[in-house]
């Protein structure tokens, strides 16, 4: 052993001793020390899981009308009227809606004093003239088909031909508001006049999350360069006013997608909000937190300081999630495993309740198949009651004790065709259609009669269905036996693309989900009239759709239900189809969470988001 | 070479033209475009219908739009990538594909590692002990983590490494016969693993024993769990230790010098421990800083290792260095978990430090130690999930070539001339057994980004493979082409890799032929 090295050594080893003397300032480094623990102490946070992430602050167009949007936007913003748990309608915060004329329609809109954007701008009337032009279409100075040549090759639809002007976004009813709009002086009034009376008025304009839309004045900022609120305001109601296509094209720019993004946007004007909820953070894919909002001057008092929206799309890691205490309230996709999960839980609350979306199957009228009459040579008689007796086999009752009661015990078959249950209107509509008494379901004799009465000797009907969605190959299989018995002939044409298939005549009867996006009562138009995209199946009755026209104009509640009520029974009569049930929604929430509701439309469980508690 | 690399990028290059051509048609042929339109109830569906079509220019036939797709994704070459957009999001591909890839970096990289050098060295310990028990309990097991699926175990993984343990963190105590139990299993262990005659297993068994339970009696009595760090004396311990065992694998203990050699750099490491918590204290640390920290240690290992000179000073200087990169990272680790305390009250984590989903914990506003201590504490469950799955495969390939190696002739030549063991089995057999490894591996890695699905969905990770995932349950064709294009690129390179890889390692090919 050379000496040289151990004196090396033994010199590194005393210079390493003299460093160590000085004790870092941190303390002794045990992980025990005094820490701060943070420095949020005495804030109350709450971690929401979702299956999908935020990408849009415009709901209002084609692409950000998502439920994924809707629920910040639903906290971030003021609205005029939203939806309780009832589904009933109720006024919001940012003003009131009234109807000051009958005929022609007239609705007038009127801000409270207190409505303000974050930046301090007042909402007024250039707010809601530019939410209404947009969806009305007609700013539009190009059909849908001419953008298509100004599109990228992405087909994105940001950069258009200069002074074309195209929003990307479209609604029935503001459509029928054909002119501009009375303005009242300081601008917190504002009147519009329908050219024709409109059924859902009150719930056309600044309804849940969509607010009052966009900012405008941000809106100008962005696509004009106009810095001062006031001066954005006026230069966007002149340019809707005056139809000054260059500008507006700049606007319809901006308002289609200069509000999209997927992390925390650089530019805060992004952000500006009326609702008592600012995004204070957004990790791509992974998490979007509000805060509430210190200079928030509005009547809504929450009472959770911060909402956390964390993504995971898989329901089970969301429920262990839930376990873990990194999620606090989630709604993940019902299954029956899930549930069981969930129950397992201690400290956690499990609801289910009926979701937006309803089962159903639907005939097919003009394919040639067992349904149409053409198959008889016309005769439209013998058509009906192979579709009756078809109906009259699916199995209702059985489908709905077997699959959804273990996942939502409070489950009831759906009789109407237009209403979910629990809405206003249901209980009328479903005693007047007499869809109860006429498919009361698995009725294999009365079924076996209507077909020797049509003379028709087992007619082979070909069933379409997701084949890949277990609880729909479950329901085909119970179909298949009922109708089988009582003299059909089922062919099980289950195919995971069923979706593109709609319509196409390959098939003759199917099973699929409606999705219901509010309780309008013309929503259900675009399913029943003929040649509508919706309507598959070829139906076509001259009373439905004269029932329809009627329905558009008309505004009385009650008068509405009776309608709906007529063409419900025209569509029983005929054997449109049945519906089954609603879909099974599940709420998980721990029990640091106290009142947690859900309502049956968007956006489900954050309607009361002001009520939340947490300990 | 240069005609080798040339060929190469000219066949990948055609190779991904016609498959992005045939996936591209394929996927444009299977994807529903309209499939959120389908249960849609809007009053206004046709309309909604039409824009969709112009949206995606449907109208163009699909070998026009994969030109113009083309025209765009070639643009990358010259800099000005053009991917596309997510549709659905409204999103440009490019402004996705950064974040996904740095996530499943992140995910992947300490995964391998772990993987590798972890099964590498039970295949190699499992070899020499053929046919022993502890030959068969490896093979047991690692036939049995090959077998499972995934998502099964990272359910159990949240439920038992997350679920439970956080709740065993607020309470830590653990019966005696648990602890009694754990001892006498790890001494089994240890001494299958050392082997020898029954005079020398039944010492390694006692003392295995009596070592494990000390160890996790001291962690429970001290209620070390909560505030896990190693402190001046655990880092010391670990640097001498490792000292000893680095130089025992590497050069064998007779080397004098290579022993001193990593003691003095273990002892350094000690003298150093004081001032580096002082640096880390008052300076804002970073990636960058620890790199060069680390640069620095393998420095000052290097120059230890030639200042101690004699016959061969860089097998010292390589000795030295290791032992430097291993303490420098038992540093790391100390001074993260010093932070555990703290991290563990914070409100946004109330006492429940290992976390199922995500990345990192959403508004935790902490320092680079804190923000290092939450990517581990979401890493750890992603990456056991990974590290049980690939390690059984490395640990059968490595047992099965090191057995074929040391039944050659040349291994019998070098026991018959009197080479020591160690010897034999590190210098002679492992070397030759890692070639079948070096072609695996790389391919491995590409798997790894591209395949990570299941674990990036179930544990909330927004990697490539959910990029990829995602976009394919939102019928969004570009962001699958990016994917497509990224994975066989990195397919074709980690190929071209593993050929280099070989003809390194191995003096017979020549990446020529």
């Amino acid at each position: 052993m050379n000496k040289r090295y151990l004196g090396i050594g033994a010199g590194l080893a005393a210079a390493a001793m003299v460093l160590s003397a000085c004790t870092p300032p941190g303390g002794d480094g045990g992980g025990d020390g005094e820490g701060e623990g943070g420095g949020e102490g005495g804030s109350s946070v709450l971690n929401v899981g979702w299956n999908e992430a935020f990408r849009s602050m415009n709901t209002e167009t084609t692409n950000g009308n998502a439920v994924a949007n809707a629920i910040v936007t639903y906290l971030m913003n003021e609205n005029f009227k939203y939806y309780d748990d009832n589904l009933e309608l109720q006024d919001g915060n940012l003003g009131t809606v009234e109807q000051v004329s009958e005929d022609p329609l007239q609705v007038k809109y009127t801000f409270a004093d207190d409505a303000t954007w974050s930046d301090g701008t007042p909402v007024d009337a250039a707010d809601i003239v530019l939410h209404w032009a947009a969806k009305s279409q007609k700013y539009n100075t190009e059909s849908a088909e001419d953008v298509a040549e100004d599109r990228d090759d992405e087909g994105e639809v940001t950069e258009q031909d200069e002074g074309s002007v195209f929003f990307d976004s479209a609604s029935p009813g503001s459509a029928l508001i054909e002119e501009f709009p009375e303005i009242s002086e300081d601008g917190s009034e504002v009147t519009f006049t329908y050219s024709r009376p409109f059924a859902d008025w009150e719930i056309e304009l600044g309804l849940g999350a969509d607010g009052i839309g966009l900012p405008a004045h941000i809106v100008a900022k962005q696509a004009l360069g106009e810095e001062d609120p006031a001066a954005a305001k006026q230069a966007v109601l002149d340019a809707f006013e005056g139809e000054d296509s260059e500008a507006l094209s700049e606007i319809a720019n901006t308002w289609n997608t200069g509000f999209n993004f997927t992390s925390m946007p650089e530019d805060e004007d992004l952000l500006v909000h009326t609702g008592p909820y600012k995004m204070t953070d957004f990790a791509e894919g992974q998490y979007l937190t509000l805060e509430a909002d210190e200079n928030y001057t509005g009547p809504t008092e929450v009472g959770v300081d911060q909402v956390t929206y964390r993504i995971n799309g898989d329901p089970m890691a969301s429920v262990q999630a839930v376990e873990n205490g990194e999620m606090d309230l989630i709604q993940p996709q019902s299954t029956s495993d899930v549930l069981s999960a969930a129950e397992e839980l201690e400290g956690v609350t499990v609801e289910t309740e009926d979701g937006a979306t309803y089962e159903h199957v639907d005939l097919m009228f003009d394919n040639g198949g067992p349904f149409d009459p053409e198959s008889y040579g016309g005769d439209e008689e013998t058509a009906k009651l192979v579709r009756q007796a078809f109906l009259k086999t699916v199995p209702r009752e059985q489908i709905i004790d077997t699959l959804i009661t273990p996942l939502n015990p409070e489950a009831q078959i759906r009789n109407s065709y237009t209403m979910v249950a629990g809405s206003p209107m249901y209980d009328g509509i479903v005693e007047a259609n007499g869809m109860e008494e006429q498919y009361p379901g698995a009725d294999v004799e009365g079924a076996a009669e209507l077909l020797e009465e049509a003379g028709v000797d087992s007619p082979t009907v070909r069933f379409l269905y997701d084949d890949t969605n277990s609880r729909r190959e479950q329901q085909f299989t119970l179909i298949q036996e009922q109708a089988e018995e009582a003299g059909f002939d089922i062919v099980n044409e289950g195919d995971v693309n069923w979706g593109s298939r709609m319509g196409d005549g390959t098939y003759d009867a199917s099973l699929f989900g409606w999705q219901s996006t509010t309780t309008g009562v013309t929503e259900s138009d675009a399913n029943f009239r003929t040649d509508q995209q919706n309507n598959f199946g070829g139906f076509s009755n001259e009373e439905v759709d004269g029932l329809y026209d009627e329905l558009q104009v008309e505004t009385d509640p009650a008068q509405q239900e009776e309608i709906l009520a007529e063409v419900e029974a025209i569509l029983v009569e005929e054997a449109f189809g049945v519906t089954l049930f609603q879909h099974p929604e599940l709420t998980i929430y721990s029990d640091r969470v106290q009142n947690v509701s859900s309502t049956t439309v968007s956006p489900t469980m954050f309607w009361n988001y002001w009520d939340w508690q947490v300990s | 070479m240069i005609r080798f690399l040339l060929r190469r990028t000219l066949s990948t290059a055609l190779v991904l033209l016609v498959v992005t051509f045939v996936l591209y048609l394929l996927l444009d042929y299977t994807l529903d475009y309209f499939f959120d339109l389908r249960q849609s109830t809007a009053p206004n569906i046709g309309q909604l219908y039409e824009a969709r079509a112009q949206l995606l220019d449907l109208d163009t036939p699909a070998v026009v739009r994969y030109f113009q797709w083309l025209a765009g994704a070639s643009g990358c070459l010259v800099g000005m990538c053009d991917l596309g957009t997510a549709w659905y999001l409204g999103q440009d591909v490019t402004s996705q594909l950064p974040g996904a890839i740095v996530n499943t970096i992140k995910l992947v990289t300490a995964a391998t590692v772990f993987a590798i050098v972890i099964g590498v060295f039970i295949g190699l310990v499992s070899a020499i002990r053929q046919y022993t028990g502890f030959d068969y309990f490896i093979t047991f097991l690692s036939f049995l983590m090959y077998s499972l699926p995934v998502f099964w175990v990272a359910v159990l993984l949240k439920q038992y490494g997350a679920i439970e343990f956080n709740n065993f963190l607020a309470d830590p105590t653990v019966g005696w016969g648990t602890i009694i139990t754990v001892s006498l299993v790890s001494g089994l262990l240890w001494m299958g693993a050392l082997g020898g005659s029954s005079r020398r297993r039944i010492p390694v068994f006692i003392g295995a024993a009596v070592v494990t339970f000390a160890v996790v009696w001291f962690i429970l009595a001290t209620g070390w769990l909560n505030s896990p760090s190693l402190g001046i004396v655990g880092v010391g311990l670990t640097g001498l230790a490792a000292a000893v065992v680095l130089t025992y694998l590497s050069t064998g203990l007779g080397n004098r010098r290579a022993l001193w050699t990593s003691l003095t750099v273990a002892v350094v490491g000690i003298g150093l421990y004081m001032p580096l918590q002082n640096l880390f204290w008052y300076v804002e640390m970073s990636w960058l800083w620890m790199l060069l920290l680390l640069v620095v240690a393998i420095g000052i290992g290097l120059a230890v290792g030639l200042a101690f000179r004699g016959r061969d000073p860089w097998v010292s200087a390589r000795t030295g260095a290791l032992v430097a990169a291993v303490m420098s990272f038992f540093v790391f680790v100390d001074r993260v978990f010093q932070g555990w305390g703290e991290y563990s009250r914070h409100p946004a984590i109330n006492g429940r430090p290992i976390a199922t989903i995500g990345a990192e914990t959403p508004n935790l506003a902490g320092d680079f130690w804190v923000t290092n201590l939450d990517s581990f504490t979401h890493l750890l469950l992603p990456s056991i999930a990974l590290i049980l799955i690939s390690l059984a495969s490395y640990t059968r390939y490595t047992r099965g070539s090191m057995l074929e190696v040391l039944g050659q002739d040349y291994i019998r030549t070098a026991r018959a001339k009197g080479l020591p063991e160690r010897t034999v089995v590190m210098r002679h057999a492992l070397r030759n057994a890692l070639l079948p490894l070096a072609s695996v591996v790389p391919v491995d890695i590409i798997t790894m980004i591209g395949g990570a699905v299941i674990t990036e969905t179930i544990f909330g990770w927004s990697g490539m493979g959910k990029l990829f995932i995602d976009s394919m349950n939102r019928n969004e064709l570009d962001p699958i082409m990016a994917y497509i294009v990224i994975t066989g690129l990195l397919a074709v390179v980690a190929n071209l890799v593993a050929d280099f890889l070989y003809a390194v390692l191995d003096p017979r090919i020549r990446v020529n032929a």
